[in-house]
């Protein structure tokens, strides 16, 4: 009989070696932590985000606007960790979905192969040869009563989340979808598959049972270097005014006007971007760490 | 040994489609025979379609052509709920301890999935049985939730055995179950499937390339050369006075079962043939320290116990 | 392997199609209706007239119909009008194109030129000091928002330093090479950062890839001499992946360029294609991303052809 360390806790010590993937972890964290500890910046300097302040705009940093204000006179410091929430809430939800998306398709594909396979890979193929940002812009600038939305949903101050949320998933689910395919195919060849028919299981309960827990390390892998992916998607969309829609605060409207006002308050370029930056680049680092980590050949 | 055979096969073949122009026809026109409370063995070299034959006759990967019938049923012609209950009967253990076995499921899960699937008892009468399944294979039922990984390979095929007869089946189907093991630990799980088959009933399908193992463990025995089977027959008939020039050559090949009766020209010549390209007539002629013209154009059919054209005429 | 060609070349074909039916339903769902706007510039447009105009541009047939006269025309070389700029569609799209060509084409090649070597030379260099930062710097270009970067170097060199121009493309007249040139650099410099990490990347991956080879190995145990010549085709198999993202870039980078384009106001492609969509150009916007479409097919095709031509273990059924 072997240690009697689990799988989890296996990973969790190759993991444990990549310097920079723990330390963009815990930069991951701390970010977060930050981005939903906007309230208590708010209470602790005694301003609300939306506080408008004409006479202190463009102020620079001081101890009541840690990191100045923008051109309305608002805390930028404030604004930029409610940015945070929102810019890490659609990068995590969006990546997700596509992820969810992608292993139903990838699954079905994989398990089924023959003309299902043949289908829906043909489908993936074209999603995946289309340019990807102008397609973006389309689906963002649509009109979403021509589309048929109900009027309380098309209206509502949220709606530019979910439209983005959505239609960022509805783009990115295929290189999940292409992941989880070869790798089903590839496991539904595998004696315990066998096994399982031998015993009368149905093809839902093999997907279920079998295939999909053996498939969770490289998803787990691929979507979290999709959600850098994500979060750069986004901004870009909220640069261009498709994305998020003020007033709802993202680190990516908020750069929207700093173009314009580059030449009065270049800071306010700055703050926003090495945000993205920094986040794009520890969600990167980590999955490169949990790749390694979750190596299925030095799991065996 | 009851009179009508417990399991019936009759000209199973299965053919892999290779490309748009080749298939493999991995068996090739095949009848087998088992009979309750009996241990047939298979016989033969890597690739002689023993693996493919045992899974076609357990309908799990069903026969391009053939029929199979299990206890008057045939299981063809089935419908999937009939099959799915038909599939009590027949339960495998492979021969990769490693495979076998979802490495994300605990043992526990995998050894009670079949009763899951059948909805056999309530979840804890199934939590019971597990573990009486467990001990009967010599595992600790302590170990219920932990993972494959945790185990041997020894531990793994024990794992795989009481997963295989948690159904109490009537027929036990062994793909090699010992091959990937350890020397020492292999006699230990051969003597567990011996005392399991006593102790339920069993009959057991054994498959092996180990003469040495199927002399000691079988009662009867079908040798298998390119997807056919040449020769079968009680085991002590076969290796004493095997018929066919294949079965002559094997056990003069096999350590301490030949015991040194090399009769001349009975060494092989030349290398197995690719199944992508069998031999016209007699897929052993080429090789075969005996052949005739015969034996180049006309394929020998399974006469009595031996496929051979030379024990047609005048039995020797 | 014409087989092969011509499967993909039918795939993107009927991708195209099936797309140019996607689009111009997509875009009948933008907000502003065409005769609305019309209305909304001219208060003497009556309802009467409204009626009128939409019969006039076949704007109260069926989806299909519209779509249907729309495929008719452009298959014969109509591509209508463009609203915004008051030209057919073609003549607003092709120097839009060139520009937009001049500026990828800039881009990649400097890209390539300063990015596959940097990963040849780090892939020798494993592990070392040298290989880390260039590795780190190369993360860090892949990381950063393209636009983010644009704004930075503008302030850079058109805030802080005044040397370069924000954007444009200034006059067409007089001045020599530098006034018209110094409109690209800051462009391209955005673009080449931006995909120069990928570059050393994929090179320096492909490169360890081959040289994790047996044979290199043999060869190394066996000499120096062995070794360039080694080198020499461990190269040529490394470059394989690498060709192939070179032919996926031109489809990437159309997205590049589209946001940079838009920061630095550079008539190119992609800006047209970010206007016409916002501007309710509908000809203009649907012939755009019909062409920004086909051009990314077009790479990944040629992308996918120069993998099975270089790779001779493929075979292709």
């Amino acid at each position: 009989m072997n240690d009697s360390t689990t799988l989890l806790s296996l990973a969790f010590k190759r993991f444990k070696r990549h310097k920079l993937a723990l330390a963009s972890g815990l930069v991951l964290i701390v970010l977060a932590v930050l981005a939903l500890g906007a309230p208590v910046a708010e209470a602790i300097l005694g301003i609300a985000a939306d506080d408008v302040d004409l006479l202190a705009r463009f102020s620079g940093p001081s101890v009541t606007h840690p990191l100045g204000t923008d051109e309305l006179g608002r805390d930028f410091l404030i604004r930029l960790l409610y940015g945070g929430q929102v810019s890490l809430m659609v990068g995590v939800t969006a990546a997700l979905a596509a992820a969810g998306l992608g292993t139903a398709v990838g699954l079905y594909a994989g398990y089924h192969g023959g003309r299902a396979d043949a289908f829906l890979m043909r489908f993936t193929d074209g999603i995946i040869s289309l340019p990807l940002l102008p397609l973006l812009i389309v689906l963002a600038a649509l009109d979403l009563e021509k589309v048929g939305i109900p009027d309380a949903i098309a209206n509502s101050e949220n709606v530019s989340l979910y439209r983005i949320i959505l239609i960022v998933a509805l783009v990115g689910w295929t290189t999940v979808a292409r992941l989880v395919r070869g790798a089903a195919l590839s496991l539904r060849e595998r004696d315990f598959v066998l096994a399982a028919r031998s015993h009368g299981a149905s093809d839902l309960r093999i997907m279920g049972v079998h295939i999909l827990p053996n498939l969770v390390s490289p998803v787990v892998v691929a979507t979290t270097l999709s959600v850098g992916n994500v979060i750069l998607l986004e901004s870009v969309l909220s640069f261009l005014g498709l994305g998020i829609q003020p007033p709802l605060p993202s680190w990516g409207n908020l750069l929207t006007n700093a173009q314009e006002l580059i030449w009065t308050a270049p800071a306010l370029a700055v703050y926003p971007g090495t945000m993205i930056f920094i986040t794009v680049i520890a969600f990167n680092f980590l999955g490169d760490g949990l790749q390694d980590a979750l190596d299925p050949k030095a799991m065996e | 040994m009851s009179q009508t055979p417990l399991l019936q096969a009759r000209a199973i073949t299965q053919r892999f489609p290779i490309s748009n122009s080749q298939n493999l026809v991995a068996v090739n026109n095949a009848d087998l025979d088992l009979y309750a409370g009996e241990t047939l063995a298979i016989v033969g070299e890597s690739g002689c379609g023993k693996t493919t034959l045992a899974r076609a006759i357990s309908w799990l990967v069903p026969p391009t052509g053939g029929s199979v019938h299990l206890g008057g049923m045939e299981l063809g012609r089935l419908s999937k709920n009939e099959l799915r209950n038909a599939r009590q009967q027949i339960q495998m253990v492979f021969q990769d301890p490693y495979g076998s076995l979802n490495p994300r499921q605990p043992v526990g899960a995998a050894i009670a999935e079949p009763l899951t699937i059948h909805r056999i008892g309530t979840t804890r009468e199934r939590a019971e049985k597990v573990a009486a399944l467990m001990e009967a294979v010599g595992l600790r039922p302590d170990d219920v939730n932990r993972y494959p990984h945790q185990f041997s390979g020894g531990q793994r095929q024990r794992i795989a055995i009481a997963r295989a007869i948690a159904l109490e089946p009537r027929i036990l189907v062994a793909d090699e179950p010992v091959s990937a093991l350890d020397v020492s630990v292999q006699s230990q799980v051969l003597n567990l499937l011996a005392d399991l088959k006593e102790a339920h009933g069993l009959t057991l399908l054994f498959i092996s390339h180990d003469l040495t193992v199927v002399r000691h463990f079988a009662d009867r025995v079908a040798v298998m050369y390119l997807g056919k089977i040449v020769e079968q027959g009680p085991v002590v008939e076969v290796f004493e006075h095997p018929k066919h020039p294949y079965t002559q050559a094997l056990i003069a090949a096999a350590p301490k079962i030949g015991q040194g009766k090399r009769t001349p020209g009975s060494a092989l010549k030349g290398d197995v043939p690719s199944p992508l390209n069998p031999p016209s007539g007699c897929a052993f002629h080429p090789r075969c320290p005996v052949a005739v013209d015969r034996c180049q154009t006309e394929v020998p059919l399974l006469k009595g116990d031996v496929a051979c054209h030379l024990k047609d005429e005048g039995r020797s | 392997m014409m087989s092969y060609l011509s499967h993909r070349a039918l795939h993107s074909l009927i991708v195209l199609s099936i797309m140019s039916f996607v689009i111009y339903g997509l875009l009948g769902l933008m907000p502003g209706d065409p005769i609305d706007l019309m209305i909304s510039a001219d208060p003497k447009l009556t309802s009467e007239d409204a009626v009128r105009l939409r019969e006039l541009y076949g704007l109260d047939k069926s989806i299909m119909e519209r779509y249907g006269n729309w495929l008719g025309a452009a298959l014969s070389g109509d591509f209508g009008y463009s609203r915004l700029f008051a030209k057919p569609v073609p003549d607003v799209l092709f120097p839009a194109l060139a520009n937009t060509v001049v500026l990828i084409g800039t881009a990649i090649g400097l890209s390539l030129l300063i990015g596959l070597p940097a990963g040849l030379i780090v892939a020798l260099k494993h592990y070392s000091k040298l290989d880390y930062t260039i590795n780190l710097l190369a993360f860090s270009g892949i990381s950063m928002p393209a636009f983010w970067l644009a704004l930075l170097l503008i302030i850079l060199f058109a805030v802080t330093l005044g040397i370069l121009p924000a954007g444009g493309t200034g006059e067409l007249s007089a001045g020599g090479a530098w006034s018209k040139l110094q409109f690209l650099v800051l462009p391209v410099m955005t673009l080449t950062i931006a995909s120069v990490g990928g570059h050393t990347r994929y090179m320096r991956a492909a490169m360890l890839e081959t040289l994790r080879q047996d044979y290199i190995r043999t060869a190394k145990a066996k000499g120096a001499g062995q070794v360039r010549v080694v080198l020499v085709h461990a190269l040529r198999n490394a470059m394989i992946p690498v060709v192939t993202i070179i032919a996926l870039d031109f489809g990437f980078l159309f997205s590049g360029a589209l946001v940079t384009e838009t920061v630095f106001a550079y008539p190119g492609m992609g800006k047209l294609i970010f206007d016409s969509i916002m501007g309710n150009d509908f000809n203009l916007a649907l012939v755009a991303l019909l062409l920004a479409t086909s051009v990314t097919l077009i790479g990944n095709l040629l992308a996918d052809l120069a993998y099975a031509w270089l790779d001779p273990r493929i075979s292709y059924k």
